[in-house]
């Protein structure tokens, strides 16, 4: 059932704002569709909001404010130490009222909620609507600029919190939940035949738990001692062997020693991938494989197979009226065809079968040793030049011993090589085994990972066993996992959605502009750009907003506070116009600057009649004179509140004066 | 059906894997460990990971010669005679699909598989150590690979 939320005014009293009560209906259990409320700087447009939300939110509910929080909020002067902002709802055509009472001598705050039903104590919504007055999502319809901001800002996520909370996609993970529940429960719950065994198997797992995150938490310690003691390592050496260049009489015969095992190390590399491509063959590897395969060949010539007859030919023969000899075909003879066709094999078989026998024919030859022959002359080389780069290496390390014997530092840095490769080797080794494959060891000497894994995993399914559960967990997986890719289609789908529905309204507001939202992923993310224009991340919010807000399955109230303040005066016009299409119901506080290129367009635009209100603090004689003869005119306390358009679009006041003005007052 | 690797023979052979131009050389190292031993294994799915459907660069001329080699050993395994023609058809038959990129049925290819995971746990008894480098891990591996050849010299058939 389609959720409808309008709201029908407030009241407040005793508050830092002046005291007054709007009404935004125009008849009994209709609202005004479009609601402008100008306050004037100074006229606490910002506690009015800040209290409207609390209300409709229950943000302080259960002493949620601290006691100088709520002091904070009363009336200077307010004498008889409390006050009240009262909130009414339509919600589906009954209405509900959202108290706050406060007690500035107790510095307390309390909720009261009214329904058809009578009055309660507490924040007290109809579950209907409970969903929508969370403190999270309130935010989203009683607006403000800086929201905007973070709804196409990465730093935040509530683009991503509005949908899953609007569409309840929490529920999928509570789902989720209810199940792994069940099962836990059913697993706990059942008295095990065997209890000793079941106590047994738990700890177990408990154990191989604990002690495979211990070896992976070891493994990455060890690999980051590796890492760095290698890059250590690496400068170390760097520096000896420019020190080593740099010894003069010295100098020359390292080069040339090192240019030396420099080559012969090229030559290793280049033989080595000879050998390797010469590997390959395997015939070459051993020549008895190479017999091998030329025995199977011969042998299945002998054998004559493949056939020269495939199995296609029988298969045809068995259709047809006459055999090849001439004699007819009885339906026993075709039955018979049909069998002995398949110890044929088929046309495709048979060419392959060929391919192989011409390979093992044309790649091994008549000769099969000689290929090995050739790996081993290859070997050979490859060894040969092995042994000489060893001699290189060798007339290198005699020189460098020879020049670090002449050079304490050389030593010293030398000394400092030969302990970082020992330490690196030796990390090198500890990391090594936590990569053991050995399952021979008991769980607390086994250090191998995969192995440790692979024994949980065992000590799992044979928990599940004795618990006769095992196929309740499966169960339990596949739900969970339909469950985890239902909310991310969902997730995914309705995003899609939204941003396409979003992006035909910004094309209305600002069709000269190519800005539109590419996706939503977290924050909302614009195409090709990371943000925005004040007045463009504005009307991109509204847009977003309003294909929230003005849906088949809910419609809410949108309340904004100045609505056209940021926006630039070309743009004004277009939003304005778009405003009354964002919701059923439109309320937003205004200042006088932001009357300019609004109000028109949004009239022409909206249901008439559009409401308006003007509400200033008392003290300034002339104002107060002039807005009295007005024909609507409420007086409170400390404040003025006239209805009507004449005296909302005269209305001007410069803030120094107005706050001169009261301040006099 | 693809060529599937071990996980851990992937990490066994990291020190050499620069120096190697295919990831399927890990692979044929294994397959003839296997094949010149006969070891064959079959380790749970998740220790293996896919690596190729068919067979690619330099072994693609010698793939044939490879399924060849395989059907040689499985016959040999089998104790078929070469003279028996309507087992030795069956059986060649088993293995191979003229269709699959690698000519190989899905037997076939869980046969090849199997003798390649189970040439590494050879190559993890030979080698005491993983390797560190290719000119001194070849002539090794060849070494190995030479004797258990010669070692199995009954004659197929």
């Amino acid at each position: 059932m389609a959720n409808t939320i309008f709201l029908a005014g407030w009241e407040v009293e005793g508050l830092r704002c002046p005291d007054h009560k709007i009404s935004l209906e125009k008849a009994p259990e209709q609202v005004h569709a479009v609601s402008l409320i100008q306050m004037p700087n100074g006229t606490g447009k910002t506690t009015t909001l800040h209290l409207l939300r609390a209300a409709l939110s229950g943000a302080a509910e259960s002493d949620a404010w601290t006691s100088a929080q709520v002091r904070g909020l009363a009336k200077r002067g307010n004498e008889n130490g409390t006050g009240f902002f009262r909130v009414v709802l339509l919600v589906d055509g009954r209405r509900v009222t959202i108290s706050l009472n406060f007690d500035f001598d107790q510095g307390t705050v309390k909720y009261t909620t009214t329904l058809t039903s009578g009055m309660k104590a507490g924040f007290r919504p109809p579950q209907s609507i409970e969903k929508f007055l969370m403190p999270d999502f309130v935010n989203f319809f009683v607006f403000d600029g800086e929201l905007a901001e973070h709804l196409l800002s990465r730093q935040h996520t509530d683009a991503q919190t509005v949908i899953e909370n609007l569409f309840q996609l929490s529920l999928f993970t509570e789902v989720a939940g209810v199940i792994g529940r069940y099962y836990d429960d059913q697993t706990d719950g059942r008295s095990a035949t065997e209890e000793k065994g079941l106590s047994r198997r738990r700890n177990r797992v408990g154990y191989l738990r604990s002690r495979l995150a211990q070896m992976k938490r070891e493994k990455s310690e060890w690999n980051t001692k590796f890492e760095t003691t290698k890059r250590a390592l690496t400068r170390n050496q760097a520096q000896f062997e420019a020190a080593l260049e740099k010894q003069r009489e010295h100098g020359e015969r390292v080069a040339a020693a090192q240019l030396q095992l420099s080559t012969a190390h090229s030559a290793v590399e280049r033989l080595a991938q000879e050998v390797l491509g010469r590997f390959r063959d395997p015939y070459a590897v051993a020549s008895a494989l190479g017999a091998e395969l030329m025995f199977l060949k011969t042998s299945l010539d002998r054998v004559k197979l493949p056939e020269s007859t495939a199995r296609e030919f029988f298969e045809e023969l068995a259709e047809e009226e006459q055999c090849v000899c001439g004699r007819e075909l009885t339906d026993e003879f075709r039955q018979m065809i049909r069998e002995r066709a398949k110890h044929y094999l088929g046309s495709d078989d048979v060419s392959l079968l060929n391919a192989l026998k011409t390979d093992i024919s044309s790649l091994i030859g008549p000769e099969p040793s000689l290929h090995e022959k050739d790996l081993d002359g290859r070997l050979e080389r490859l060894l040969s030049a092995i042994r000489h780069e060893d001699e290189c290496q060798t007339v290198y390390n005699g020189l460098e011993t020879e020049a670090v014997a002449g050079d304490p530092r050389l030593q010293k840095a030398k000394e400092e090589i030969e302990r970082l490769q020992a330490a690196l080797n030796e990390f090198d080794s500890e990391r090594q085994k936590y990569d053991s494959v050995d399952d021979s060891a008991g769980d607390d000497r086994t250090f191998g990972i995969r192995i440790l894994d692979r024994r949980l995993e065992d000590a799992e399914r044979k928990l599940a066993e004795i618990t006769d559960t095992i196929s309740l967990r499966r169960r339990r997986d596949v739900l969970i996992r339909i469950m985890a890719n239902a909310r991310e289609k969902a997730r995914l789908g309705i995003s899609e959605e939204l941003c396409r529905e979003a992006n035909e309204r910004i094309g209305e507001v600002m069709p000269d502009n190519a800005i539109r939202i590419q996706s939503i992923d977290r924050c909302l993310v614009l195409e090709g750009q990371e943000g925005g224009s004040a007045g463009e991340t504005l009307s991109v919010a509204y847009a977003f907003l309003a294909t929230l807000f003005n849906r088949v399955e809910h419609q809410l109230p949108f309340v904004v506070d100045s609505p056209a303040n940021p926006i630039d005066l070309r743009v004004r016009a277009k939003v304005a116009e778009l405003i009354p299409k964002l919701t059923e119901q439109f309320v937003a506080f205004t200042i006088s600057s932001e009357r300019m290129y609004f109000i028109e367009p949004l009239e022409e635009s909206a249901t008439p009649p559009v409401q308006f209100f003007t509400l200033f603090r008392k003290g300034s004689a002339d104002l107060d004179r002039d807005a009295n003869r007005e024909p609507v005119v409420e007086e409170s306390f400390d404040g003025i509140l006239v209805s009507g358009r004449d005296f909302f679009c005269r209305f001007h006041i410069e803030k120094e004066e107005y706050n001169h003005a009261v301040s006099a007052s | 059906m693809p060529f599937r690797l071990r996980k851990d023979a992937r990490d066994w052979f990291r020190g050499i894997q620069s120096t190697l131009g295919l990831d399927f050389d890990i692979y044929y190292f294994c397959l003839m460990a296997g094949l010149a031993t006969g070891r064959r294994t079959s380790p749970p799915a998740s220790e293996a990971t896919d690596l190729a459907q068919d067979f690619p660069g330099d072994y693609r001329s010698r793939g044939r010669t490879l399924v060849a080699l395989l059907i040689a050993r499985e016959l040999k395994t089998l104790g078929v005679g070469y003279k028996e023609r309507v087992t030795l058809h069956k059986e060649i038959s088993k293995l191979i699909d003229p269709q699959s990129a690698a000519h190989l049925s899905s037997i076939g290819m869980d046969a090849m598989n199997q003798y390649s995971f189970g040439g590494f746990d050879v190559l993890t008894e030979w080698f005491e150590d993983r390797p560190r480098h290719l000119e001194t891990f070849l002539p090794q591996l060849r070494a190995r690979l030479h004797e258990a050849v010669s070692n199995d010299t009954a004659s197929p058939g």
